[in-house]
C-alpha cells in the first residue's frame, strides 16, 4: 500500500452536511414520524441515508460509473417520486 | 446552542447536538433501497454514465454538479406544478443553531414559492481531487 486517503477530509464531512440539513428539515417539518431521505456524493460514489425520529442509517456506496449500480440509483430516485405522490395523495407518477 | 458554518458540521457533532443515533439497517432505508437489479439504462442516462466515467477524476465539485448531476437529476422531473418541486440554494435554518446563510444545495419539498415540507435532500457533493491552479 503506497498511499491511503480517508473518505472525507477533516472539516469537510459530506455526511455531516447532509445530516445537519436532514435534522433541520425534520424540525421544520414538525413531524419526526415521517422519514427524511437524503443522498451525498463523493465523486463517483453515492450514499443514501434515511432519518426517522432519532435514528438514521447510511447505505453502502453505489458507483455511478457502473451500469448495475447506476440502474439501481435510477430506481431508488424513482421511488422518491412515488413516495412523494403517496404522501400527498397524488396519482402515481408517470414513468419517463 | 452550537453555531457554526453549515459546511463545518461533522456527523458526530450532529449526533451529539441533536441526540440522534446511527444504526445499521433502518427499516425505511432498507425498504427504499431494496430494488431489483436490471442493468437497464436509458440511452440518455448511459451517455451521462460514460461522461462521468471519463471525467470524474478531473472534475471539481462544480464540474460534477453541472456536467453530471444537474443533467442526471433532470431526467426524473421532480416537479409537480401544484404540489412539490425542487428547491436549490434555499435557507434551511431554525433556532437550533444554524446560521441564516446556510443554504441546502438541492432538495425536494412541498410548496410552490417557498419550501414547506422537505422529503429528500442532496447535500455534501464532494470530489476526491481538487484541480491544480
Amino acid at each position: 500500500m503506497q498511499e491511503y486517503k480517508p473518505e472525507k477530509k477533516s472539516g469537510n464531512d459530506p455526511l455531516g452536511q447532509l445530516l445537519i440539513a436532514m435534522v433541520d428539515a425534520q424540525i421544520l417539518n414538525e413531524n419526526t414520524q415521517k422519514p427524511i431521505f437524503g443522498c451525498y456524493i463523493i465523486g463517483r460514489l453515492w450514499f443514501f441515508t434515511a432519518l426517522l425520529e432519532k435514528e438514521y442509517s447510511v447505505s453502502k456506496a453505489y458507483d455511478a460509473t457502473q451500469t448495475d449500480d447506476l440502474s439501481e440509483i435510477v430506481v431508488i430516485l424513482e421511488r422518491v417520486k412515488i413516495h412523494i405522490h403517496k404522501e400527498l395523495g397524488l396519482p402515481a407518477p408517470i414513468k419517463n | 446552542m452550537i453555531r457554526r458554518p453549515f459546511e463545518q458540521w461533522l456527523f458526530e457533532d450532529v449526533e451529539i447536538a441533536f441526540n440522534i443515533e446511527r444504526i445499521d439497517n433502518l427499516l425505511v432505508l432498507v425498504e427504499w433501497l431494496d430494488v431489483p437489479k436490471n442493468n437497464i439504462l436509458s440511452s440518455e442516462i448511459d451517455k451521462l454514465r460514460v461522461l462521468l466515467s471519463k471525467n470524474v477524476e478531473t472534475w471539481n465539485e462544480s464540474d460534477l454538479e453541472m456536467m453530471f448531476l444537474a443533467q442526471f437529476l433532470g431526467q426524473f422531473e421532480f416537479n409537480n406544478a401544484l404540489a412539490y418541486r425542487v428547491f436549490m440554494q434555499r435557507n434551511l435554518f431554525t433556532e437550533e443553531g444554524l446560521e441564516e446563510n446556510h443554504k441546502a444545495k438541492w432538495f425536494i419539498a412541498t410548496g410552490k414559492q417557498t419550501p414547506k415540507k422537505t422529503v429528500f435532500l442532496f447535500a455534501g457533493v464532494q470530489t476526491r481531487k481538487k484541480i491544480r491552479k
